[in-house]
Order: C-alpha cells, then sequence, then structure tokens
C-alpha cells in the first residue's frame, strides 16, 4: 500500500467508492482508510448513512441512505469526504483556503496529487462566510474526472489583494 | 518587590490540561489560582486553526482555537478561579514555596505556598543535529504556528518541513492556509507519522512526501538560503548521492517534543526516562499523582499526547487534588470512571500503542 | 517578510500601530505583536551573534523556551524577543555574546 508513504490513496482503496452513473442524488465519497479515535461523520449523518461500531473504526456508507446533504462533507476535521454526482457531474470538495471563490467562476481542478487536471466552475459554495466552519465548493468537471477531482484552487486574480 | 499570596490549588500552565484542571477543581469547591506566562490562555490550542479528531461527544469537529475560547469563557466567569497572565513560574522548593514572576501590571515576584500544585506545564520543541541548524530561518514548528496563527506574520516565503507527524503535516497545512510555499515533507522512517488524512490533505495541494529522507544540512550567509536533503538507508544514515538542494527560506522542525519538567523536578517529582512519552517525565499513577501527595500533573507534561487527553487528565488531577483536600463526594467517583473510560476509548488505535506502552513502563517504575 | 492580510480562518487583532527603534532605526509594529514577530515581519531575522563563533542567530522556539532570540531591549541584554511585547519607542539591538547586566559592569 502506497497510501501511507506518500498520502495519495491506492487505487484499489477507491473501488466501490464511486456512485452508479444513474443515481437520485450525489452521494458522499469516504476517503478514510486508517483506523484512528474520530467519529464527528457518523454523528452528524441524519439519516444514520455512515456506520461505525467503536469510535476508532473506519466509517462505512450504507449508499441508500445517504440523501447527498454534505454534512458530513464539513464536519470531516480530515477533510476526507467528498460528494460526487454523476448525472450532472459534480464534485464537491471542501475549501479551507483564500480567496474563495464566486459561484461561476472557473477555477483550477486539483487532483489526489495537486496536479491540475481540468478547468472547472464554480456551482455553489457552502459556508463561504463562516470562518469557523468549513467552506464546500461544489464544480462541474468532465464525466471521467468525478472521481480525481479532490481540491481546487483559486487562480490569482490580478486584483486579488488589496 | 516581592510579595506574598495566599493558595489553596494552584495549577501552571494555561492549556487545555490547566484550564480542564482548574474548571473541575472549582466544582468541588476548590479555590484555584491558575497561572500562565502568556498574554491570553489556552497554550497550544490557540495556534489550532484545524478541526479536532475524536469523539464528537468531547468537541470534535471543532477547531482547536474555538475550544479554546469556550474554556476560556468558563474560566472567566467562574469565581472560584483566579487568573494570572503574563506570569511565569520560576521556582518550586521543596519547602513548598511557588515563585512566580508577573510581568504585568507590574512587574514584581510573587511568593506563595500553594496547599497542593497540578503542574500543567506542557512540552517544548526537540531540536535536529546537522550542520546549518543554529541559522536564523530553522524554526520549531511552534514557532512557525505562533508567527502565523497568533501575530499574523508570514514565517517564509518557502519551507522545508522536517518530519511526517501530525504536527508536521499540519503545520504545512496551516502554512499553505497562510500562503507559504512547502517545498517538501521529509520523513526518515519508510512510512508517514501521523493521520493519513492530514497527509492526503497537504498532498493534494502538490507538497511531496518524501519517505526516508531526512536533512543532511542548511545553508546560507546570515539565514537560511537552502536546504540539502537525501535519502536513508536500512541504517537511516544518508545515501551519498542522493543529495538535493532545495531553495527555502527556512526549515522547520516537526521531530517530536520533550516534557518541560523543570519545575516539578525542583520540588522532588520522581521523572523517570520513558521515550515513548517524550523523555522524562514526572512519575505519576492513572489518577495523575506523583510521588509527592500534593503535586499533581496533566496534560504534554505528563506525556506528549494530545489536547483531548490532556483535557481528561486535567479533570483527572482535579479530582486527586479534590479528594487531597478531603472533598468526599460521589461526584468524584463518577467522573473518574467516565474520564477513565473516554482516555481508553480515545487510546484504542494503533496510534496510542507507543503512549500506552510508554505509561506502562511509567507504572513499573512507582517510586517505593 | 509580510503581515498576512486574508485568512480562511483566522482575523488578527494587531493592537495599535506603534513605532520603535532597532539597531537606532524606526520600524513599526503593532502592540500585540512581540518584538520578535515585528522584526520577522520587518525583514529582519538576525536578532544576536554568538558568544564564541559570532554565528548569527535569530528565534527558534518563539514560545520563550530556547533563549535562541536574546537580544538588548532599552539596554537590559538577555530579553527574551519571543515573549516581550512591542511598546512605542522601545530600543532593540543585536546582542553580542553574553553582555553584560547593567550595574555588573567592571
Ligand atoms: C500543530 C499541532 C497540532 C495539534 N493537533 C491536535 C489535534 O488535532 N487534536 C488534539 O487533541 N491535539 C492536538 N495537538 C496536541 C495538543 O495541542 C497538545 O497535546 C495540548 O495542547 C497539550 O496540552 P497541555 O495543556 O498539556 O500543554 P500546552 O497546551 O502546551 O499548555 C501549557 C501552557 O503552560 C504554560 N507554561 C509552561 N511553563 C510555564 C511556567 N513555568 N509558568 C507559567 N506558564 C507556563 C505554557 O506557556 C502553555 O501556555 C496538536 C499540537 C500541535 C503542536
Ligand atoms: S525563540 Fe525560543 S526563547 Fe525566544
Amino acid at each position: 500500500m502506497k497510501l501511507f508513504e506518500t498520502g495519495i490513496p491506492d487505487r484499489e482503496l477507491l473501488e466501490g467508492l464511486a456512485p452508479p452513473p444513474d443515481r437520485a442524488k450525489p452521494l458522499a465519497v469516504l476517503e478514510c482508510f486508517e483506523e484512528f479515535p474520530c467519529d464527528p461523520c457518523k454523528a452528524v449523518c441524519p439519516t444514520d448513512a455512515i456506520v461505525m461500531n467503536r469510535i476508532t473504526d473506519i466509517p462505512r456508507l450504507i449508499p441508500e441512505r445517504c440523501t447527498g446533504c454534505a454534512k458530513c462533507v464539513v464536519a470531516c476535521p480530515g477533510l476526507a469526504i467528498f460528494m460526487v454526482w454523476p448525472k450532472k457531474n459534480l464534485v464537491w470538495v471542501p475549501h479551507e483556503f483564500v480567496p474563495i471563490p464566486e459561484r461561476g467562476e472557473i477555477v483550477d481542478a486539483l487532483d489526489r496529487e495537486g496536479n491540475v487536471i481540468a478547468q472547472a466552475e464554480v456551482k455553489a459554495v457552502m459556508n463561504a462566510r463562516k470562518k469557523l466552519e468549513t467552506t464546500v465548493v461544489c464544480v462541474q468537471v468532465p464525466k471521467e474526472l468525478l472521481m480525481e477531482v479532490r481540491a481546487i484552487r483559486v487562480r490569482e486574480k490580478k486584483d486579488a489583494r488589496d | 518587590m516581592s510579595e506574598k499570596l495566599d493558595v489553596q490549588l494552584a495549577v501552571v500552565g494555561g492549556g487545555p490540561a490547566g484550564l480542564a484542571a482548574a474548571l473541575a477543581a472549582s466544582r468541588f469547591g476548590l479555590e484555584v489560582l491558575l497561572i500562565d506566562e502568556n498574554k491570553e490562555l489556552g497554550g497550544q490550542l490557540i495556534k489550532q486553526t484545524h478541526k479536532f479528531f475524536g469523539s464528537h461527544n468531547h468537541m470534535a469537529s471543532v477547531r482547536g482555537i474555538e475550544i479554546a475560547n469556550r474554556l476560556k469563557k468558563e474560566i472567566r466567569e467562574n469565581s472560584h478561579i483566579t487568573v494570572f497572565l503574563d506570569t511565569t513560574a520560576v521556582g518550586y522548593y521543596e519547602n513548598g514555596e511557588l515563585l512566580l514572576y508577573r510581568k504585568s501590571p507590574e512587574e514584581k515576584l510573587v511568593s506563595c505556598f500553594p496547599k497542593a500544585v497540578i503542574f500543567a506545564t506542557g512540552a517544548r520543541e526537540n531540536m535536529l543535529a546537522f550542520p546549518g541548524n543554529d541559522l536564523p530561518g530553522v524554526y520549531g514548528a511552534g514557532a512557525v504556528q505562533t508567527l502565523m496563527n497568533v501575530y499574523g506574520v508570514l514565517p517564509a516565503r518557502k519551507i522545508l518541513m522536517v518530519g511526517s507527524g501530525n504536527i508536521g503535516l499540519i503545520v504545512s497545512y496551516q502554512l499553505l492556509q497562510a500562503g507559504t510555499e512547502v517545498a517538501a515533507i521529509v520523513e526518515i522512517l519508510p512510512w508517514i507519522g501521523g493521520y493519513i488524512v492530514h497527509a492526503s490533505k497537504v498532498r493534494r495541494y502538490g507538497v511531496p512526501i518524501l519517505t526516508r529522507h531526512t536533512i543532511i544540512e542548511a545553508r546560507g550567509k546570515e539565514w537560511v538560503e537552502e536546504a540539502v536533503i537525501a535519502k536513508v538507508g536500512e541504517d537511516f544514515n544518508p545515501i551519498e548521492g542522493t543529495e538535493k538542494v532545495l531553495e527555502v527560506d527556512a526549515v522547520c522542525l516537526a521531530v517530536g517534543l520533550s516534557p518541560i519538567v523543570e519545575l516539578v523536578r525542583q520540588a522532588g517529582v520522581y521523572t523517570p526516562y520513558i521515550p515513548e512519552l517524550g523523555g522524562l517525565v514526572p512519575w505519576h499513577d492513572d489518577d495523575m499523582r506523583t510521588n509527592l501527595p500534593n503535586v499533581f500533573v496533566a496534560g504534554d507534561l505528563a506525556g506528549i499526547e494530545e489536547a483531548t487527553t490532556a483535557m481528561l487528565e486535567g479533570e483527572l488531577a482535579a479530582l486527586s487534588a479534590a479528594e487531597y483536600f478531603g472533598v468526599k463526594s460521589e461526584e468524584i467517583q463518577k467522573m473518574r470512571k467516565d474520564r477513565k473510560a473516554r482516555l481508553e476509548e480515545l487510546r484504542a488505535s494503533r496510534f496510542s500503542d507507543k503512549v500506552k506502552n510508554g505509561l506502562q513502563k511509567l507504572a513499573a517504575k512507582r517510586p517505593k | 517578510m509580510e503581515r498576512l492580510k486574508d485568512h480562511p480562518v483566522l482575523d488578527f487583532d494587531r493592537g495599535e500601530k506603534v513605532i520603535f527603534y532597532f539597531e537606532g532605526k524606526p520600524i513599526e509594529g503593532y502592540t500585540n505583536e512581540t518584538i520578535a514577530a515585528a522584526l520577522h515581519a520587518a525583514g529582519i531575522k538576525v536578532f544576536s551573534y554568538s558568544p564564541k563563533k559570532k554565528r548569527p542567530r535569530g528565534f527558534f522556539c518563539a514560545v520563550g523556551k530556547c533563549s535562541s532570540c536574546l537580544m538588548v531591549v532599552d539596554g537590559r541584554p538577555n530579553v527574551r524577543t519571543c515573549m516581550e511585547y512591542v511598546r512605542p519607542g522601545i530600543h532593540v539591538r543585536r546582542q553580542r555574546g553574553l553582555e553584560k547586566l547593567k550595574g555588573t559592569e567592571e
């Protein structure tokens, strides 16, 4: 397993996490692969879609119960939960950087290694002005990149400062 | 110049351990003097901009700075707790005298003889030996955090992080948030030391994490201008020919912490060497009692761990202190059971194996 | 270096902007900053020269635990500038080795 040497999840770990293409709602994608004491995702889930028996367990998602509310994306202290909706080609990623992009803005879409793999349009921003919360940005990306895009970077605007 | 003061319970150190200890002690009617050398309470917490892990019913998913704010508010509203900020405990003597150096409101020495003391002085950062490690621009991870998260000053333009434990990973992420480029994170072990989600978080923004690598030199005329890293072999020695020069203006060391034991040692607390807990640590039982009947310890001082465990230990120390003062209440036994169960739960993963090991060794060293 | 203008999580209360002196030259600082932070923000990294080999030294721990940041403040040597706050008009200078305390000079 390369994950523990590089921080980049191995392909085999990601198998089975992608939502089916025709799913009616977005689906949470839990990229949490290690046992350690942490359970806010389970606690915030309104439909008990995330299961853990002990606090140190790896959280498991029951897709049928997930409503795509993104509460777990916001709550995860490890920023390891994303949301994907194949029907509309949308990915939701946590974003704790300034500046926070605006709806309609084009941003760099990054993969799990930090490579820029697409230009993506911002479709929605959650918690944009709540500093103690985690901002979540929803971007539209090419279908084949739904399970690749895991972060965004707002391009330097000339007048970004001041 | 010096002033005398009457104190029942002194709590030295206002980090999560000390804050939790002071609050719990006040619940049992103890009068507490809480001392911290900073201008603000919170210890390490005031630099933690990330959301904490742990149990949702113990402030997980809340940012460290917010945890500090909640505790500080409770302390402020508590009439049993007197707070001395900007005050360093400079000596604790065998006759029970605790000597305080106050910088404000006016500079003076204050002497007191508290009937009991809970020490929660935290930890200091470890150094690493390499040529150039004394150049300006070689910083401890705490320094970098203090600069950017307390004072809002950019620590460097481009930095090399040494160490991939949780601190190295989290501070790297915080550096990115502040706008510093992180050239790489080097880790001498074959695997990443901290939680993998923290590693994935910085990797996602393009920061390479180089395991089996170490820093071998920092170079520069008056300050750091470049850092040399190299791959290491099975024996952890650098492999010749694998050196790489990184153009950075700072090197950040996140290579572990050691408990600050000077004060407890002065008073005669036994401090055996337990590497798993960070080095010299005050001997204590699982109720945070030391070999001295009226001295208790908690938090990183009692073994390097986490803020979550530090708070539970602080409460346990307060319970023991309350008993020392003769408080008898079912509440003490109830709280004790609950806090111990929570500690056990938090220490259930492989990340706590080292600490559990260390605590076992410590228990075996019980002084006669 | 520079002061952060915008931060994703934090807002900074820097206090009042004041002038103090470094090696005789005026420097801008804020009253909620330590001397070390203000000097760093002004791009000053060398705080002292070591006693024997005269090697440049800056701060290391920034929390008062290592003595790497000692400077002479208003004539008083060995001041931990990472714990000492900026005050208007103070004179700060680089320390050269172990300087004598006032009143102990021969
Ligand atoms: C980058 C980083 C990230 C972390 N992330 C997490 C996390 O996600 N979750 C988690 O649970 N933990 C985390 N921790 C660990 C956590 O911050 C520490 O374990 C915790 O702060 C220890 O608490 P403490 O009260 O023992 O010590 P501290 O917080 O260090 O507080 C000790 C206080 O005592 C004061 N003091 C020391 N000596 C004296 C003296 N002589 N006189 C007066 N005052 C004195 C110090 O100035 C300080 O304010 C992190 C730590 C770091 C560095
Ligand atoms: S930098 Fe360590 S004491 Fe000031």
